[in-house]
């Protein structure tokens, strides 16, 4: 049960992170330093709403996990649990580098070691390093536009992200495919040391949710299990919402719904 | 049974009158009105071997777990929550009257535990744990019925919940028994709030009254209780932090007689955990059970709850647990705990894999060793829990 809670606690975070970043990529420019610093900017600051349901894919089985979450910035996230049945009504809260857990069942709040928020899961298919490339300063890489190319119809820029020899970052390279017209980013490519493809993540389903156009289905499959993935699909979102951080307090903790 | 049903009455005809009467008095929009049913069933057979009983023995308990809670508005929610279980097997065959009667046995102020069939072969076990009626406003929150009042920091034994401990060898009971109570909760701010509780006994100064102030700083939840605890005071103190990465909880009660002076008790526990990069969650805990006394400790009972002053069945314990997740489906964990006082030690290792969205399932074995002049006791129990939730 612990474990399991860990896990839902992790990939959740780690998904908020992933899609802040990708949120933040909406409105690229035309170079590649520029859509970068638009990135950043797009993510200061801002706050959402989503409900999302993660499937994690394996052969033999599929699970899913429904979530409510709730963010202001990068400093404030909550998160609901809204399925299965076991784990519903299962709380997050994360305050700066805090974590929190309530789980109503017992009335127990637990105080989440910060191993947890720095330490990745084995289980999921999002590494460590999805969690440290997007809350690491974009300073850490050199970025270039590679070249252009289609996907699912959309026309393409491929960003190359080199990150800079000193910075903690595990992989050699990323490539970035972000839609020309409309900002979005449908592909991103993390790359290791000896330049072999880790992992890919596919952003689909682009349509209008919460009066923007972003893509609503995303898919993280692991380079060397082709036959495993873990999905995201977004059910409704948010943006710049009127949260204050007063919303992300013990009292919601305990009683959101 | 009558003060439960006289109790249950009252709670929906209290609701009655406030939805008959009036619906603006809460701001109710019909719309906000939500009935929520949930729960669970679980069987549970199991093999329990130990040397007090010459055969293995086999026992079979099916479980269902009903939660109903109804939404009025926004700020009146209504919870009531049972326990329903029909017992079979060789304890029942054999101590059949001593179980009957131990599990009509209600601690709480409301006796609402029921046996309300059984036979030679039979138990058949009804037991509302939760029943509250729960009003929230601004920044208070106000809670009255049987509720669980969690005050506790560590995941084994918690010093500072003085209103309704559990015992860590009934993992069974994973919602853990509820308090007969009054709460009211006032948060102060975002992280911050100040507690009240009172939970009356049937014999006055049986009754618990206490407060909770807790708040965070540097990254630090701390706690402060102070009350009456059964005839003595009560002053405790929590945290939960961390040393690094790692998490780093505590909390201690200091427990006085009223009338005498003398005979002050200290219960104590603290502990570490931590995720580890391989995926490992590891806890350590150690307790320090000042209120400990030797006859008390009634092994036979052991899964029964104790009390918040005398808060285990040992002096010492020293309790370690790993959790693995081998799969997203399947997961390993063991708890070893180490009583030095009563030369006793503990082992409970569990294998759980979700076989299906809403199925589990879980391998569970408990070990137990005694070994003392006082006493002897040797026991080995191995369960099956498959568990439907909705």
């Amino acid at each position: 049960m612990k474990t399991q809670t860990n896990f839902l606690l992790i990939t959740s975070f780690s998904l908020l992170i992933l899609l802040g970043a990708a949120l933040g990529e909406l409105f690229a420019a035309e170079t590649a330093k520029s859509i970068i610093e638009k990135m950043e900017d797009q993510m200061r600051g801002e706050s959402s709403y989503f409900e999302m349901t993660m499937t994690t894919v394996r052969p033999r089985y599929t699970r899913d996990v429904s979530l409510k979450t709730w963010t202001k910035g990068e400093e404030y996230s909550m998160i609901l649990i809204t399925a299965p049945a076991r784990d519903k009504g299962t709380s997050f809260l994360k305050r700066g580098n805090e974590i929190w857990n309530y789980m109503p069942n017992i009335d127990r709040m637990i105080k989440m070691p910060p191993s947890m928020m720095s330490q990745s899961w084995m289980g999921s298919d999002f590494s460590n390093d999805d969690l440290v490339r997007e809350s690491s300063n974009i300073n850490d890489y050199s970025h270039s536009i590679l070249r252009e190319e289609a996907i699912d119809g959309f026309e393409c820029w491929i960003l190359e992200l080199i990150p800079h020899p000193e910075s903690s970052i595990i992989y050699s390279k990323v490539l970035i495919w972000v839609a020309k017209e409309i900002y979005v980013q449908l592909r991103i490519e993390n790359y290791d040391e000896d330049d072999f493809l880790v992992s890919t993540l596919n952003f689909k389903e682009v349509k209008e949710m919460g009066g923007r156009i972003i893509p609503t289905l995303m898919e993280m499959i692991p380079a060397d299990k082709p036959n495993q993935k873990t999905t995201l699909k977004y059910a409704d979102a948010k943006f710049n919402i009127p949260i204050e951080e007063s919303f992300f307090s013990v009292q919601n903790l305990k009683n959101i719904r | 049974m009558n003060r439960f049903l006289i109790t249950i009455s009252a709670f929906f005809l209290c609701y009655a009158s406030i939805a008959q009467n009036n619906n603006n008095v809460f701001g109710v929009n019909e719309n906000e009105r939500n009935f929520r049913f949930r729960g669970y069933l679980k069987e549970m057979p199991s093999l329990e071997f130990n040397n007090i009983n010459d055969d293995i023995h086999f026992n079979n308990i099916v479980h269902n777990r009903l939660n109903f809670s109804y939404e009025h508005n926004r700020n009146l929610n209504f919870v009531f929550e049972v326990r329903n279980r029909l017992l079979t097997g060789n304890m029942v065959n054999d101590y059949n009257a001593l179980m009957i009667e131990s599990l009509k046995n209600d601690n709480g102020f409301f006796d609402a535990s029921f046996v309300p069939l059984s036979g030679d072969k039979y138990i058949w076990h009804l037991n509302p744990d939760r029943f509250y009626i729960d009003w929230r406003n601004n920044n208070w929150q106000v809670r009255l019925g049987r509720q669980r009042i969690n005050w506790g920091i560590n995941t084994v034994s918690n010093p500072n919940d003085l209103f309704n401990n559990y015992s860590f060898f009934d993992f069974d009971y994973e919602e853990r028994p509820g308090a007969d109570a009054l709460r009211i909760q006032h948060y102060t701010g975002d992280m911050s709030r100040l507690e009240f509780a009172l939970s009356p006994g049937r014999e006055l100064e049986k009754s618990v009254a206490a407060m909770m102030y807790a708040f965070n700083t540097n990254a630090y939840d701390i706690q402060l209780v102070a009350g009456y605890y059964r005839e003595r005071t009560a002053l405790g103190a929590g945290w939960a932090g961390n040393i690094k990465t790692s998490g780093f909880k505590g909390e201690a009660t200091l427990f006085n007689s009223i009338d005498k002076m003398d005979s002050m008790t200290i219960v104590a526990a603290v502990s570490f955990d931590h995720l580890f990069g391989n995926g490992i969650y590891g806890f350590v805990e150690m307790l320090y059970n000042g209120g400990h006394t030797a006859n008390t400790a009634n092994l036979l009972m052991m899964t029964e709850p104790m009390t918040a002053d005398n808060i285990f069945i040992s002096k010492y314990a020293i309790t370690g647990s790993v959790m693995y997740p081998i799969s997203p489906i399947l997961s390993a964990s063991a708890a070893a705990m180490y009583m030095p006082d009563m030369d006793a030690w503990y082992v409970m290792p569990s294998l759980s894999w979700s076989v299906a969205s809403n199925f589990d399932l879980q391998l569970l074995m408990q070990v137990f060793q005694l070994e003392n002049e006082a006493s002897r006791l040797r026991a080995a129990n191995a369960y099956l829990q498959l568990k439907w939730s909705f």
